[in-house]
C-alpha cells in the first residue's frame, strides 16, 4: 500500500454523537487522523475521550454520525475494522496468571494469526519493547510500566496498522511515562503505523504530530501543536519587580493582564508588542524579566477557560490512591 | 503486509480463537492452587472422612434389620454424588471468573477481536466444563476406597455424563454471573442456592426406591420430597450413579435428557444475553 | 527452554495430586479386618442343612464350608462355624437372630440380587444357580402336575417362579426342607420338585434322580457369601483369598467334587 502521498485519512469521524442518559458525551465530533501520524486527543476526564475510543474500537455504537478506520465503517463492518486496530485500554486487560509469552500467544490465537507468524511476531515485538528476558514470567510479577509495554506489543501481534491507546500513561511515574512514549515512537517509526492516543498530560502531547483538544464532548481545536500554540497560545511575561512599591504599581497598572501573582513574581498575559512596550516603560522598576513562549497549557486555558490540572485532579487522585493501595499488585 | 497477514478462513479463525480461550481456562485452572486444593479436599472429606465416620451407622448390627434401603454400601452410594459435588463447585467457580474478566478487563480484549460472541462464550463454557470434569475425575481416583469397581466402559460412560453435567452447570453459572454485579453477590448465591441444590438431589440421602410416592411422603416431609423430585440435579446424579454402581432410582434416560436439554437451553440463554450486552 | 520447565512443573503438580489421591485411597475404611484378626477367627453363620452347600456330613461338609475353610486357611485364622436352624426355615431375617457378634460371614446359598444386596454386601460369586426341576423320571413338560416347591433362603426370584408355575397350571405344595421334598418325591405325592439348582443337582446325584434347569426366562444368579455392609477391609481380604483359590485350582476342584457342572465364575 503506497504510503507516500496519501490523502485519505486512516481514522475519520464524521459528526459522531453519543448520549448517556442526560449527558451528551460526544457532540457532533469530527476529526481526521492522517497516515503514520501520532495523533493526540487532549482533554480532561469526562471530556468524551474514552467514549470515542470505545466507538472506534467497535465496542459502542454512536447515536449519530459515522466512524471509519482504514476506510472501513466501524458500524457496518466491525470485524473487518477490528482486524486493523490494535487497542490498549485504560484498564489493563492482561491475564495475570499467564506468562508474558502466553498472553501474546493467546492474543495471536484470538486474532487468527497462524502459528509460525505468531512465534515470529512475538519474538520481534518483545524485542521492540525490550521484554524478551521476561517472556516466561507471569504477568503478575511485572510492574505497571512493563505491563503497559506488554499491552502495546500485544496490540500489534496481529499486524494492526492503527494503534489506539486510551490514556496509556495513567498511573505511571514520570520516568516510566517517558519510556512508554519512547516505545510508542519507536514502534510507530519501525512499523509505520498510525497512533491515536488519548491523554490528559499536556507535556506528552508536545511531540505529537497532531493534537485535538476536546472538552465536554466538543472538539475545540485541531492541528499541529505549533499551530495551536500560535493560534491560541498565550505568551507570558514573567516579571521580578525591584521593590514592593514597584510590585504594587505594576499590579495596579496592568490589573487586566494579570495571570499570576505572588510575593516575588508577577506574570502578565502578553504578546510581542506589549512585551516590548512594557520593557520600555517599566525598565526601571524591574529586576528581571523573561518571556515565556505559549504553552499548550495556555492553549487549553484559552480554549476552555480552565486549567487542565483542575479538571484532571479527580483522575490523578484516583490513580494515586490506586497506586498507594498497591496498584496492579492488588489484582 | 498489512491487516491480519495471511488471510485465514473465517472458520479457522473462530476455531483457533476457541482453542485459545479454552486453553486459557485450562491453564488458569492448573495454576489456581486454591481451587486445586478444594478439588482434592472435597472428595477426601466427603468420601474418606465422612465415609469412615458414617460407616458404623449404616452397617447394621442385627441382621435383617434393614438399615439402608439401597442395595449398596453408603460409600458406594455417595461416591457418584461427590463427583457431582466437585463438578458443581468448579463450574460455579468458573462462572465467578466471568465476573472477574468483566470487572478486570480481559473481556474487553476478547470483545474487540474477530471472534463472534458465540465463539467467545463457547470457549469459556467448554474451558470451564473441561476443568470441572478434571476435578470430577479426581474423585474417581478414590474408587477403590469406596469399593466402586471401575471398568473402561463405566469410566467412559461416567465421563460422558460428567461432561454433560459440567457443560450445563457452567452455562448456568455464566447466566447467573451475567446478572450479578459483584463477587459478594455471587458468594450469597453460591451458599443460598448451590449447596441446598446439592443436598436435596438425593445425593447424600436417598429416597427409598422401594416405597411408593405416598409412602415416601410418610417417611420424609412433603416439602423435602417435592424438592428432591423437582430438582434437576437429582436426575443427573441418578444417571451418574447408574453408570458407576448400577443403581438407578429413576429412569436413567431422564438424567441424560434433563442435562442435555438444560445444557442447550442455558447456553442459548447465556449467548442471547451476551449478544445483547 | 523455560517453557518446557513450566509445562513439566505443571504436569508434576498434576502427578502429585493423582498420587496423593491414590495414596489416600489406601487408607483402611473400617476396622473389620483388624477386629477379625484380633480374635483370630472367622465366624460364619449358615443353615444347618442345605446341600450341597452345607450337608452336615463331617466328611463332606458342603461346598460353602469347604471353600470357607480354604479361605480362612489362606488368611491365617480359624474358621468358627455357627449353624443356625432358623436360616433354613424362615425368610424373615429378624427371626434368624443373627448379630455381628455371631458371625462376619453368611453362607449357605445367598444369591446376588437387589433384595439380598439391601441387607448384605455380597462377596464375589463362586458359582451360579437358578431354579431347577428334580424328579424321578425325566419329563418333557410340567403342566398340570403336582409340584413341591422348596425355596429356602437363596433369594431367587420367587415371584417370577410363581408366575411361571401358574402359567403351567400346576398344583403347588410348599416344602419346608429338603427332607420333605425327598420324601414327597419318593412317596409319589409329588410328581416333581422345584428348587434351587445346586440342591436339585445334588439330590439327583444322591438319589439317582433327574434334574434340569428351568427355562431361561427364569434367570441365572450368582452365588455369593454375604458380608455385613461396611466391612470393606474384611471383604477385600476374602476377595484376595478367593482369587488365590481360583488361580490355584482349589475352587474348581471343590465344586467338581460336589457335581457342579459348567463352572462359570469370575472373581
Amino acid at each position: 500500500m503506497p504510503s507516500a502521498v496519501n490523502s485519505s485519512p486512516v481514522i475519520r469521524l464524521e459528526e459522531v454523537s453519543k448520549r448517556y442518559g442526560r449527558t451528551l458525551a460526544l457532540d457532533a465530533v469530527s476529526l481526521e487522523v492522517g497516515e503514520q501520524q501520532i495523533f493526540a486527543l487532549l482533554g480532561p476526564n469526562g471530556a468524551g475521550k474514552t467514549t470515542m475510543m470505545h466507538i472506534l474500537s467497535t465496542l459502542l455504537r454512536p447515536d449519530s454520525g459515522k466512524a471509519f478506520v482504514a476506510g472501513i465503517d466501524v458500524m457496518r463492518q466491525p470485524l473487518q475494522a477490528r482486524r486493523r486496530l490494535g487497542i490498549v485500554f485504560q484498564e489493563p486487560s492482561l491475564d495475570d496468571r499467564l506468562s508474558v509469552h502466553e498472553n501474546l500467544d493467546l492474543h495471536g490465537l484470538i486474532f487468527g494469526v497462524p502459528r509460525t507468524l505468531r512465534r515470529q511476531r512475538i519474538e520481534e515485538l518483545l524485542a521492540l519493547v525490550e521484554l524478551t528476558d521476561w517472556a516466561d514470567k507471569t504477568v503478575r510479577t511485572l510492574s505497571s510500566g512493563m505491563k503497559r509495554r506488554l499491552e502495546i506489543a500485544r496490540a500489534l501481534i496481529h499486524n494492526s496498522e492503527i494503534l489506539l491507546l486510551d490514556e496509556p500513561t495513567v498511573g505511571l511515574d514520570a520516568q516510566t511515562r517517558d519510556r512508554i512514549w519512547h516505545y510508542i515512537r519507536r514502534l510507530q517509526a519501525e512499523r509505520a503505523i498510525t497512533v491515536l492516543v488519548t491523554t490528559h498530560y499536556i507535556e506528552e502531547v508536545e511531540n505529537c504530530d497532531q493534537v485535538c483538544v476536546i472538552d465536554n464532548g466538543k472538539v475545540l481545536a485541531d492541528g499541529a501543536p505549533k499551530a495551536l500554540k500560535r493560534q491560541f497560545g498565550q505568551q507570558l511575561l514573567r516579571i521580578v519587580p525591584k521593590t514592593e512599591l514597584d510590585h504594587s504599581e505594576i499590579v495596579k497598572r496592568y490589573a487586566e493582564r494579570l495571570n499570576q501573582v505572588d510575593k516575588t513574581e508577577i506574570i502578565l498575559a502578553s504578546d510581542d508588542t506589549f512585551s516590548e512596550s512594557f520593557l520600555a516603560e517599566n525598565g526601571a522598576r524591574i529586576k528581571a524579566l523573561s518571556i515565556e513562549v505559549p504553552s499548550l497549557e495556555s492553549v487549553f486555558l484559552t480554549l476552555t477557560g480552565r486549567d487542565i490540572r483542575d479538571a484532571a485532579a479527580d483522575q490523578r487522585e484516583q490513580t494515586k490512591t490506586f497506586g498507594k493501595i498497591g496498584g496492579e499488585h492488588t489484582k | 503486509m498489512k491487516g491480519s497477514g495471511i488471510e485465514r478462513s473465517v472458520l479457522m479463525v473462530q476455531l483457533g480463537g476457541l482453542y485459545g480461550l479454552w486453553l486459557r481456562e485450562v491453564k488458569r485452572a492448573f495454576r489456581d492452587r486454591g481451587q486445586l486444593i478444594g478439588g482434592i479436599s472435597r472428595p477426601i472429606l466427603w468420601v474418606v472422612i465422612l465415609g469412615i465416620g458414617l460407616n458404623p451407622y449404616f452397617r447394621g448390627e442385627v441382621f435383617g434389620k434393614v438399615n439402608f434401603v439401597v442395595p449398596f454400601t453408603y460409600l458406594q452410594f455417595i461416591f457418584p454424588a461427590v463427583i457431582a459435588l466437585n463438578i458443581l463447585f468448579t463450574s460455579v467457580q468458573s462462572a465467578v471468573s466471568v465476573i472477574w474478566d468483566r470487572e478486570f478487563g480481559f473481556l474487553r480484549e476478547v470483545l474487540v477481536s474477530p471472534l463472534s460472541r458465540g465463539t467467545i462464550l463457547l470457549g469459556k463454557v467448554l474451558g470451564g466444563a473441561t476443568v470441572a470434569v478434571m476435578h470430577g475425575s479426581l474423585v474417581l481416583l478414590l474408587a477403590k476406597f469406596a469399593d466402586v469397581n471401575l471398568t473402561w466402559i463405566k469410566v467412559l460412560e461416567a465421563l460422558g455424563l460428567m461432561s454433560m453435567l459440567a457443560f450445563a452447570l457452567t452455562s448456568l453459572g455464566v447466566v447467573i454471573a451475567n446478572h450479578i454485579r459483584s463477587f459478594q453477590g455471587f458468594g450469597i448465591f453460591s451458599n443460598a442456592v448451590i449447596l441446598p441444590l446439592y443436598f436435596t438431589s438425593s445425593s447424600v440421602f436417598p429416597l427409598d426406591p422401594a416405597l411408593s410416592q405416598a409412602q415416601t411422603r410418610v417417611v420424609y416431609p412433603e416439602w423435602l420430597v417435592t424438592m428432591v423430585e423437582w430438582n434437576p440435579l437429582t436426575y443427573a446424579i441418578d444417571a451418574l450413579r447408574g453408570a458407576l454402581i448400577g443403581f438407578n432410582q429413576f429412569d436413567p434416560r431422564l438424567g441424560i435428557l434433563i442435562m442435555g436439554i438444560s445444557g442447550i437451553v442455558l447456553f442459548a440463554l447465556a449467548l442471547f444475553e451476551f449478544r445483547r450486552a | 527452554m523455560k517453557r518446557v520447565y513450566r509445562l513439566a512443573g505443571e504436569l508434576g503438580v498434576l502427578g502429585l495430586v493423582i498420587v496423593l489421591m491414590l495414596l489416600v485411597g489406601l487408607v483402611p475404611p473400617d476396622t473389620s479386618l483388624a477386629e477379625m484378626r484380633k480374635t483370630g477367627a472367622l465366624k460364619v453363620c449358615f443353615p444347618t442343612n442345605y446341600p450341597p452347600l452345607v450337608t452336615g456330613d463331617p466328611n463332606q461338609p458342603g461346598i460353602d464350608i469347604e471353600i470357607l475353610f480354604a479361605v480362612s486357611d489362606y488368611i491365617g485364622v480359624e474358621l468358627m462355624l455357627s449353624p443356625n436352624d432358623a436360616m433354613g426355615r424362615d425368610f424373615n431375617l429378624l427371626n434368624w437372630g443373627i448379630t455381628r457378634g455371631n458371625c462376619q460371614v453368611l453362607a449357605g446359598g445367598f444369591v446376588d440380587t437387589e433384595i439380598t444386596r439391601s441387607f448384605l454386601d455380597p462377596g464375589p460369586h463362586y458359582a451360579q444357580t437358578g431354579w431347577a426341576i428334580v424328579g424321578i423320571d425325566p419329563l418333557d413338560n410340567i403342566e398340570d402336575l403336582t409340584i413341591g416347591v422348596l425355596t429356602n433362603i437363596s433369594g431367587l426370584d420367587r415371584i417370577g417362579l410363581s408366575k411361571y408355575l401358574r402359567s403351567k397350571n400346576v398344583k403347588v405344595r410348599i416344602m419346608h426342607n429338603s427332607q420333605e421334598l425327598i420324601d414327597g418325591l419318593a412317596s409319589g405325592e409329588l410328581d416333581v420338585g422345584v428348587t434351587e439348582a445346586l440342591l436339585a443337582g445334588w439330590l439327583a446325584l444322591e438319589n439317582d434322580w433327574w434334574s434340569t434347569l428351568l427355562p431361561d426366562e427364569l434367570a441365572q444368579y450368582n452365588l455369593v457369601f454375604g458380608l455385613w455392609k461396611g466391612d470393606l477391609t474384611l471383604k477385600r481380604e476374602i476377595v484376595k483369598a478367593l482369587q488365590k483359590l481360583e488361580a490355584d485350582g482349589i475352587l474348581g476342584e471343590i465344586l467338581l467334587r460336589y457335581g457342579v457342572p459348567n463352572i462359570r465364575y469370575s472373581l
